[in-house]
């Protein structure tokens, strides 16, 4: 493996090429096999310094960056800020001298405001992995639930994915369309109409407000998690009518006169938009996301960092 | 180079060979001006002298210096981002001589003894000072100024900066009861639950960023509510900042018989669009903001047509620090004095407006707005004129910045026609 991704930093995947993410698909399922073995760990990353940056709360991401760099063999700084102190605005400046200062080799960066990453590829030499940055892009997320219907289909072109939920504060819905399409499979949106973006079919999406028909229509269904923050606020009125508009229960998947491949990014609201019976069935891949979240994050490390220092 | 204040010119100022533009009388003749102590001495082909300053004006337009009827020089203030002085220099440098200062929420022009405070504190600057005053006390929105009292002491209009009158009814209290003065109310063009958190215009470009959208909804639903206010009670309504389609078409609708309404847009919205926000450049994060290539030529059309009455800088100075931050975190509003006639011009040049008409929108039509009065281009007249090469094609660098900030967008674009001289009784800059 000597191939490099054509960019420096993987801020998101509105523009990076088809070549990139065939590529990072490639790599992760190679490296999905060294995870199966009984000694886990490659020296691909020998001697670099990664440092993660996580401005905003993040359980899964965090570890799943943390397993994948440690994998490789880098080492490791993690660094949390208090979304408190984050609302006083420091400045991306401040940021990047801390950065620079400390000699790391690579940034892994979670921030709650929207191009966060891309502000700072501006300031900053050491390549920089977007960890999710508002609600702009989660695109480690999405290359994850890609290669995830890849190892279950061998392929994405023609496929129908549905996405499901509150896609107006999702970053993971953006970064997937952009990958979805470009691979060639065909994308539905399926959630409350307030809830969908009003210029979302200028991406080429088919957009639905009824989840039997989405599920009908479906190869896959990647349900999204209905943020509880967003109750109470009148944008959902109550979980009981989610669940009854817009959650894959079990009736509905029974009633379902084929197979739809289940899939969410975690953390579950079981009973709300997905049922245990459906989380928990043949047909959901939801943990075999997981674990492709760390071959794909050691994937993107080692195509951005790797032949470079390879000897 | 940096240019100066020169008030070295007591001997006479002589204007060769200009194409003078007196926006008063709409007539524009070639001639020679000289200037003493202050006034136009002389029009007419005048023999030069070594005792005087000679401006060579060849294939330039001099014409009554500019107003401009909305920038924020942070004062009262604590200095640090503008000042009333370099307020001043950045407005001679832009060929203004007259500039209105609103009134906002950090920096309140709200009561009779702060616009006292601040006649005093203009009187020995190179330019004149007109405050805006708030509508509401601290501009809440709530109760009114003492608009009557603030008059006397020279306010030429009433104005939350910023801060739209959300409650429709303060709006039309706001708008019978100055008309005992018979000077304008304006409002901030955008419904504040609509614009929702918004930060950029709402198009795919939010979408794809990630970023609120606010939609052009939140503006013209706003004009619709204050004009049709100010049409039921005949309040004098100045509309500052239009920046979408459906309000031109709002607008217009309701200027046909009504001679009260007047309105204005900034020249950043008539030069970029939400695609220039790509890159999450800080120095586009303006309220309202920047809209789409579609509002961007339907607001070219309505100043062609003169639906849109006049341009106003929008200049709003901010440290850099501030401007630096993320794109939700950073400070919205951008300088403009300096650029912005000749971002005006690049554009409007270019759709076959006449100069003559793009001149009127920073002068004759500002003047009327705010009652201000324009000095006529003849003998005896205060001398306040504007030099403009209405060819000169420029890069705007940081070293044509004479604001105390310099957030400007328009660092590095090439701009078509400069101000060359700005000229104000015996001051002359340039």
């Amino acid at each position: 493996m000597s191939e490099n991704l054509s960019t420096k930093h993987f801020i998101g995947l509105e523009n990076a090429t088809k070549k990139d993410i065939n590529l990072i698909i490639k790599t992760a399922l190679t490296f999905r096999e060294i995870l199966d073995r009984p000694i886990k760990k490659v020296p691909s990353l020998k001697g670099i310094n990664i440092v993660n940056l996580f401005f905003e709360n993040s359980t899964r991401t965090k570890l799943s960056f943390e397993l994948a760099e440690k994998r490789l063999s880098a080492d490791v700084l993690n660094f949390s800020a208090s979304s408190s102190s984050l609302n006083k605005g420091e400045s991306l400046r401040d940021t990047v001298q801390n950065i620079q200062a400390m000699k790391i080799d690579c940034a892994v960066m979670r921030h709650p405001v929207p191009g966060s990453c891309k502000q700072l590829t501006k300031y900053l030499d050491c390549p920089i992995v977007n960890a999710g940055d508002g609600t702009h892009e989660h695109p480690t997320q999405a290359m994850l639930d890609i290669t995830s219907i890849y190892e279950k289909f061998n392929k994405i072109k023609g496929l129908k994915v549905v996405i499901a939920g509150d896609i107006l504060h999702s970053r993971v819905a953006m970064s997937n369309i952009y990958g979805l399409k470009s691979l060639g499979a065909e994308v539905m949106l399926c959630g409350p109409p307030h809830l969908i973006p009003k210029y979302i079919k200028d991406f080429d999406v088919e957009v639905t407000h009824d989840i039997d028909m989405a599920l009908e229509w479906g190869d896959v269904i990647n349900i999204l998690r209905i943020q509880r923050e967003r109750m109470g606020i009148g944008l959902v009125p109550s979980i009981r009518e989610y669940r009854k508009l817009f959650g894959v229960t079990k009736e509905r998947i029974q009633n379902l006169k084929k197979e739809i491949v289940i899939m969410h990014p975690g953390p579950i609201n079981r009973g709300v938009e997905i049922d245990s019976y459906v989380a928990d069935s043949d047909q959901s891949i939801i943990l075999n996301q997981v674990l492709n979240g760390v071959a794909v994050r050691m994937s993107i490390l080692y195509l951005l960092l790797g032949s470079k220092y390879e000897s | 180079m940096k240019a100066n204040i020169d008030i070295s010119t007591k001997n006479g100022i002589l204007l060769k060979n200009g194409l003078i533009i007196d926006v008063t009388k709409e007539k524009s003749f070639e001639n020679d001006i000289l200037i003493i102590d202050g006034k136009i001495k002389k029009i007419g082909d005048i023999q030069t002298n070594k005792d005087y300053h000679i401006i060579d004006c060849k294939d330039k337009i001099i014409t009554q210096s500019f107003i401009d009827i909305g920038a924020n020089f942070k004062t009262p203030g604590i200095g640090d981002q503008e000042t009333l002085k370099s307020g001043s220099i950045s407005a001679l440098a832009g060929g203004f001589t007259k500039i209105c200062i609103v009134s906002s929420t950090e920096n309140l022009i709200d009561s009779p003894e702060i616009v006292k405070s601040l006649a005093n504190s203009s009187k020995e600057l190179p330019i004149e000072i007109y405050p805006i005053c708030s509508v509401t006390k601290n501009n809440e929105g709530l109760e009114l100024t003492e608009m009557g009292l603030m008059k006397d002491n020279g306010a030429v209009a009433f104005y939350d900066d910023n801060s739209p009158l959300m409650n429709a009814q303060v709006l039309r209290y706001a708008l019978e009861y100055s008309k005992m003065f018979n000077i304008p109310v304006m409002n901030h063009p955008e419904d504040l639950n609509l614009v929702n958190k918004g930060l950029i215009n709402e198009s795919a470009h939010s979408n794809s960023m990630g970023l609120n959208g606010n939609p052009t909804i939140s503006e013209s639903i706003m004009i619709n509510r204050d004009l049709a206010i100010a049409n039921y009670v005949k309040g004098r309504i100045h509309i500052p900042n239009v920046t979408c389609a459906s309000s031109i078409d709002i607008i217009k609708k309701y200027k046909k018989n009504n001679k009260l309404i007047s309105c204005n847009t900034s020249p950043h919205h008539l030069y970029f669009t939400d695609s220039d926000l790509l890159d999450f450049n800080t120095n586009l994060k303006v309220s309202p903001p920047i809209r789409s290539e579609k509002d961007r030529l339907k607001l070219i059309e309505a100043v062609r047509s003169g639906i849109i009455d006049s341009i106003s800088s929008n200049h709003n100075p901010h440290r850099i620090d501030d401007k630096e931050k993320d794109f939700q975190n950073a400070e919205q509003g951008i300088i403009g004095l300096e650029t912005s006639f000749s971002v005006a011009h690049t554009i409007l040049s270019s759709s076959n407006m006449p100069i003559e008409n793009i001149i009127n929108l920073f002068s004759k039509n500002p003047a009327k707005i705010m009652n201000l009065k324009l000095n006529k281009i003849k003998i005896n007249e205060n001398s306040e004129l504007t030099i403009i090469d209405p060819n000169k094609k420029w890069k705007f660098t940081k070293d044509n910045i004479y604001s105390k900030s310099s957030n400007s967008p328009f660092l590095n674009e090439t701009l078509k026609g400069r101000i060359d001289y700005t000229i104000n009784k015996n001051i002359l800059f340039g």
